[in-house]
This record gives structure tokens, sequence and C-alpha cells, in this order.
């Protein structure tokens, strides 16, 4: 008797009752589908994660926070915020103008530049980082005229910050052609017939138009140039204190045995990466309207 | 503002767009650029406006020489097809974005614009929405917002590609007629695009033909409509009848009949086609020496009109004829029945070879979009 009203208790999705009956899966297949995506979803990302803050402060808060004392893990906080903060707003225009070429102008090459584009997301990190080297290292044939001239790259913070901007490229450009070329060019042709100037149309029309795929190809780039390993690795040098990012000082402190140090920078670096996804989610969720009708219908 | 167009060229690539048009459009005018995907009539719209730089040729505002006025300089209101409304501002911001761009020193004051604004509302018959978004607005709203946004600079003149184009029937219709008022109470000289003749011959003062980048003809709704000047044209503006025949000695000889009609006028020696509509056509009696006779192969109602297939005994073409339907006293014509007819109105053109050279750079599997997005530079 209690039948439905008991079962639907242990449904946290059950569907609403006058849903179409031909696409509502029996109870059983509804409930593997969703235990093996829950299921899955545990095992490969919530587990992990948590396992990084469970071994941060297995020592209790104390170490936790002493960890973030030592000047070397202070240094190589400070140097990834650096290298995000100049290869996040230097990608921000790269892309932005990358994409706009692309979608608004027709030219010799475009295909080419597209492929060069993607070229940091196939090549892997590692022979990226090794560009660098060849370019700047102590046989690269850049480096004499450089070394002169302006210092140091290989080994520095230069170095450091040209391997992050290398390898985050492609992710605002990528976020934004799409929408741009779905776009077109008739709210700008509009713009300009109405008299704006080529700067009112682009701050007053196609920013407003692009503003959350290039919102989210901020964070998402951002989050990469502070997680990347690879590329920097190589480009780096590992000298504690002067060119050590946050993944390689975790690197570091793991190999030397420094678990708690190790999973609290860790931490640090997984809450970053939350609180972007965070943020995304709390925007989406706020102009829900806004991008419901920028959507083209 | 009267608009002058001379000699204008366009290429897309390979592909001729406009091939020399001269134009001549009277100040406070309602045109329509009239013709078939490809025929080169929004080109010759974004040339005016100056949205397509010119490979050759002038237009002139009045006195004013535009062809080298970016599309800022040339004030022109321009309604775009799908209407281009900017999604993130409001119906009042976007109105009023055409005065709030401007310098400082030529922008009216806020109350000025929001006066300006209510206006425009008022005349478009949409006050009360201006807090609404785009996309909370139905096809026709969107199009009128459009209009108004274009008229708030004050154009010189006021430019419309297919304006309704992405309507359905009814509401296309009640626009029709609602911008044929405003026309005429706002004076502006207008001109828009349509590949609907209907729509073209109702709503316009005069309409311009295009085909393949060339005027085929520039007239009133009845001056295209009662004399076509070229077979395009006839094609254009409904199915005529077509029938190969020939001039001899200025009589003209119909193919395979015996059958004669008086030449009117200048048409030249040699092989001609006889254009006449179906509407064109009179059923006669035995008595008429140049009549067509034929056999009844089709018959179909429509409405008030009867149409009749009838198969030329003489050549086995099947021509179409158009009659009001018959009194049921009278006789019902049924497949199999002789019949006799014989154009009542009809034109002469000479039947010319179509000539390779004139399909250079065309290919009809690109439509000019694509033309103009590919050799944009």
């Amino acid at each position: 008797m209690n039948h439905t009203v008991k079962d639907a208790a242990f449904l946290p999705f059950e569907p609403l009752k006058q849903t179409n009956s031909v696409i509502n899966e029996p109870r059983l297949v509804r409930w593997l589908l969703i235990a093996a995506a829950l299921g899955f979803l545990s095992l490969f990302l919530l587990l992990p994660l948590l396992s990084v803050f469970v071994e941060a402060l297995r020592k209790g808060a104390g170490a936790y926070f002493a960890a973030f004392a030592d000047p070397e893990t202070l240094a190589s906080i400070k140097l990834t915020f650096i290298a995000a903060a100049i290869a996040v707003p230097l990608n921000l225009v790269f892309g932005l103008s990358a994409a706009w070429a692309i979608t608004k102008f027709e030219f010799r090459g475009k295909q080419l530049l597209i492929t060069m584009i993607d070229l940091p997301f196939s090549v892997s990190p590692v022979v990226a980082g090794l560009i660098f080297v060849l370019i700047f290292g102590a046989q690269g044939w850049a480096q004499p005229w450089f070394g002169d001239h302006i210092g140091k790259v290989l080994f520095s913070t230069p170095g450091i910050v040209l391997a992050t901007i290398f390898v985050t490229f492609p992710f605002i450009a990528r976020e934004l052609i799409p929408l741009m070329q779905e776009q077109g060019t008739e709210d700008e042709q509009a713009a300009l017939s109405l008299g704006a100037t080529g700067w009112q149309t682009f701050t007053r029309v196609t920013l407003p138009n692009i503003k959350w795929a290039l919102l989210y190809g901020v964070l998402l780039c951002n989050a990469r140039a502070m997680g990347e390993f690879g590329a920097v690795s190589v480009v780096s040098g590992h000298i504690r204190g002067l060119t050590n990012t946050m993944p390689l000082h975790i690197e570091i402190l793991y190999n030397e045995y420094q678990f708690v140090s190790a999973f609290a920078v860790a931490s640090l670096l997984a809450l970053l990466a939350m609180v972007t996804l965070a943020v995304k989610s709390f925007l989406e969720w706020r102009y829900a309207d806004q991008l419901a009708a920028t959507r083209r219908h | 503002m009267d608009i002058q167009i001379r000699g204008v060229q366009k290429h897309y690539g390979s592909f001729h767009a406009l091939r020399g048009i001269d134009l001549d459009i009277a100040s406070g005018e309602l045109l329509a650029l009239l013709g078939p995907s490809g025929s080169g009539k929004t080109t010759l719209l974004r040339a005016i406006a100056g949205l397509e730089p010119l490979d050759g040729g002038q237009v002139k505002f009045g006195d004013i020489d535009a062809t080298g006025l970016s599309v800022q300089e040339r004030k022109v209101g321009f309604v775009f097809q799908q209407y281009a409304l900017f999604k993130h501002m409001t119906v009042f911001d976007n109105i009023a974005f055409g005065l709030n761009v401007r310098p400082k020193k030529e922008r009216p004051d806020t109350v000025t614009i929001n006066k300006r604004v209510r206006e425009l509302l008022e005349l478009v018959q949409l006050g009360g929405l201006e807090k609404r978004y785009p996309a909370q607005l139905s096809g026709g709203q969107k199009q009128r917002v459009a209009l108004a946004r274009a008229l708030a600079i004050e154009p010189r003149v006021l430019l419309l590609d297919e304006p309704f184009g992405a309507l359905d029937a009814k509401v296309r219709k009640d626009l029709r007629r609602w911008l044929r008022s405003l026309h005429r109470e706002t004076g502006y000289t207008t001109i828009f695009v349509t590949h609907d003749q209907e729509e073209a011959l109702e709503l316009a003062d005069r309409v311009v033909v295009m085909n393949r980048g060339v005027i085929e003809q520039v007239g009133t709704t009845d001056e295209v409509w009662d004399a076509p000047s070229t077979p395009f044209v006839y094609d254009f503006l409904g199915t005529p009848n077509v029938l190969p025949a020939r001039v001899e000695r200025g009589a003209l000889l119909l193919n395979g009949a015996t059958a004669t009609l008086a030449t009117a006028g200048a048409a030249p020696e040699g092989p001609v086609n006889v254009y006449t509509r179906p509407n064109e056509l009179r059923v006669v009696g035995d008595d008429d020496a140049s009549a067509l006779t034929g056999k009844i192969v089709e018959t179909q109602r429509t409405g008030l009109l009867l149409r009749l297939g009838v198969k030329l005994l003489s050549s086995g073409d099947v021509i179409e004829i158009e009659l009001p339907h018959p009194d049921p006293d009278v006789q019902r014509w049924q497949i199999g029945d002789g019949i006799r007819v014989r154009p009542s109105r009809y034109s002469l053109f000479p039947r010319a070879v179509a000539t390779a050279a004139d399909e250079s750079g065309y290919d009809p599997t690109l439509t000019v979009t694509e033309h103009r997005e590919r050799s944009r530079t």
C-alpha cells in the first residue's frame, strides 16, 4: 500500500510522475545508472582529492599551517602567482586577437593559424619546455644576444613565464573561436552603421557578446597556468626558493619524504582549482537569465 | 535625400556580383530591389550603405559623393535581415545606441535621448516594452525595434534587407501595411530588398528587378507587370507560356501552326519567342483564323480560377491557360476536349542562343553570401 511512497524516499532523483512513459527506464536500470555514475565519480575524482586533504591534515592543523611558514614554500607560491599573473593577461590579449582575426576576416594562412593555436595542446609539455632550452639554453641560438642584452631566461622567472604562456595559449582562443564564428559580424556591422567607432563597437557590442566565453577561457587558462608541471619543470632548473613553482615544489617535498608539507601545498593548489570551479558555477547560476538571453535562438 | 548610383561594380573573387549598376532614387521614394537569390540585390543595398567596398562606380547622396565615405559617415539606417539587435541591451538601449555613441559634443543630453526613444517607441507601436530584452520579443516586435534603432540616428536613407523574410505570413502582411503607412508618415527615402514579387509590387512606389548583377527593369508596379521589358522579368513575375515563333515580313508565324498574329510594331525579323501569361490567353470560336488549336490534358480548379493544360496540336507543347471559373450553366471543360485559344496580350523577344561567356564566374551552387564570405579580406 505504501509501496510508492517508501520507494520514492529512497530515490533522490525521482522524475516527475507525468513524464512520458516511453523514456521511463525500469527502476532498476535507473538505480544502476546513477550508482555507476556516482561510484565512478567518487572513486576517480573525489577520493583522490579527499586523500590530499586527509594526508595534509594527518599531523593536525598546526603542522599543516607550519608547512606554509617555510620561506621556500612561500617563494614557490609567489612565483606561481607571478607566472599566472603575467601569462593569463597576455594570453587574454593574444587569444582575443587570434579569435578576432580568425572569425572576422578571411586571409591566406588562416588554416595554418588555427592549427598553430592547437599546437600547445598536441605537443607534450616536456617538448614544449625543451623548445625553450634549445632557444635560450647555454648552446641555444638566442642566448648569446639575450644574455648580453636582457638577461637570463632559462632557469629563472622569464623562462617559467614563457613556458606557462606557451602551454596555456589555446585555452582562451579555443573558447572564443566557435562562439564568434557562430555570431558572425552582423552585430558589429549594425553598430558601425549606427555611427559607433571601431573601439565603441568592440567594447559595447563584441565584448558583451563574448564575455562568458572569455571568462571561462580565463578561468581555465588560470587553472592550467598555476598547475602546469611538465614544461615548467624543464625550464625551471629547480632552484629552491628561486625557480620552483608550487607543482615543482610539491614534487621536491614529496621526494624528500616531507609528506605533510607536500600535501599541504598540494591542498592549496587543489583548493585554488576548486575555487575556480566554484566561481564559474556561481556566475553561471547568478547570470542564468543573461546566459540564456545571449544564446542565439 | 535623393540617391544617384553610377556604374557600380562589385566582384567577389571571380564572381561578378554587380555589373555596372545605374539607378536614380528620388527623395522620399519607397523603392524595392527585387530578384532571385544571387541577383546582387543585397550586394547593391550593402554597397549603398557602405558595408561593401566597391570595385568601381559612384554612389551619391544628394550633392555629397558618398563613394569614399565610411559606413559611419554615410549615416544610413540599415535594418538587417536577422535584425542584429544587441542581445545584452534592453529595447531602450538598443534604440538609444546610435545617439549614445556620438562624440560628446554632438551627443544629445539624457533627457533629449529619453524623449527621442519614447517617441520612436510610440512610432513603432512598442510603447511599454522598453525594458524588455530582444530574446523576450516576437519576430515582428524585433523587426520594429530594429527599425526604430535605425530611425533614431535620423538617417539620410533607410535601407531594409529582406525586412519580412524571417516572419510568418500573417505578421508579414500586417507589417507590410504598417511599413507603408510609416513611410507615408516619416517620408524617409527607403530602399528594401526582397525576393517576393508580391511584397515588392504591393509595397513599393517603384520596383527594380535585378538578375545576375544587372538591372533588368525599373518601373512602377503597373509598368513591370504590364510591360515586362525582358524575358527574365516575364519569368520572374509569373509563369508565362513561351511559344517559339518566327517573324517574317512583319507577320508573326507560330511554329507549325498556321496562326498568324500582329507583331505589334518593332519586332526583328527571324526567330523569336512569344511570351504570354496564362491569364492572357482567350478561348475563341472556330471562326478565328489566328487561333491555336489544342487538346485539354489537365484541369485544375483553384478557388475562382480554372487552370487548363493544353497540348498544342501543331508543336505538341503543353501551355497553361487560366480562366475565371465558369458559371455552372456553361460548358465545363473536360480532359480530352478540343479547344481553340488566342493570346490577347503577348510580347516578342528575339530567340538568342545562350553564350558560354555569360556563365563565367557563376557557380550556381554557391550563394552570394558564400562568395562574399570567401572574398572578404
